[in-house]
């Protein structure tokens, strides 16, 4: 019975991680929008990797810099979830924000 | 004094731990995946309501700044403005108004993926306000 109760054990750690990063991707996307109106493509992705950390991340924004005032941007995020790495498999976690490009 | 118990007795306990422990487990995971889909369409909210609050209150200087983006001056074309960011974000604006010149406050839901956690706990909303200038 042992491991099997540490099996379940693990497989509930791992979806709580998993869950964990679903929700901090929305975040990271949120982030990146926001960098993304202020700023061109590059400072946007340099804030992104410094809010996820040490975590793997992806960015696509449309459209890329130079982006006229008053246009939208959307920031597509993409997180490598730590969930279940251990076990081989990647989880890349999407999301996306759109915000209006500001002048500056 | 009882001797040790069969081997039947021994399977059906260890059978009967193994169901309770997977039932405990999809209990489990069915709470997280609903906490998490409410953690989600919550976050999605705030990001949608900062985007329309933001947009919506950079009406006027757009307006007069950039000719790329003709837009109606005014609380109409702000919120506006807002709806068209709440729905870039998945969010529908349910309030907004501009009570002075440079400020606005915009509420937005955001529905749940899955329909039986929307049924539980409905659309997830969020606030936001933004000012040009702080009143000082």
């Amino acid at each position: 019975m042992l491991p099997l109760a540490t099996l379940l054990a693990v497989l509930a750690l791992h979806a709580g991680l998993l869950a964990a990063d679903l929700v901090a991707v929305q975040g990271l996307a949120r982030e990146a929008a926001r960098a993304a109106a202020v700023t061109d493509d590059a400072a946007t992705r340099d804030a992104l990797e410094q809010a996820a950390g040490r975590q793997a991340v992806r960015l696509t924004l449309d459209p890329a810099s130079p982006r006229d005032p008053g246009a939208l941007v959307t920031a597509e995020v993409s997180l490598l979830s730590r969930a279940f790495r251990a076990f081989g498999p990647e989880i890349w976690l999407p999301a996306r924000a759109s915000m209006r490009v500001e002048d500056r | 004094m009882a001797g040790p118990a069969p081997d039947g007795d021994a399977g059906g306990v260890a059978l009967l731990m193994l169901c309770g422990g997977l039932a405990a487990l999809m209990a489990g995971l069915l709470v997280l995946s609903a906490v998490t889909d409410a953690g989600v369409a919550a976050a999605r909210a705030r990001t949608a309501a900062d985007a329309a609050a933001l947009a919506a209150v950079s009406v006027p200087t757009i307006a007069v700044t950039s000719p790329a983006a003709p837009l109606t001056a005014g609380a109409a074309g702000g919120c506006a403005l807002a709806r068209d960011l709440a729905e870039a974000n998945g969010a529908t604006l349910t309030a907004c108004s501009m009570p002075i010149a440079g400020a606005v406050s915009v509420e937005v839901s955001v529905r749940p993926r899955s329909p039986w956690v929307h049924r539980l706990i409905g659309d997830l909303p969020a606030r936001a306000a933004a000012v040009l200038e702080p009143p000082r």
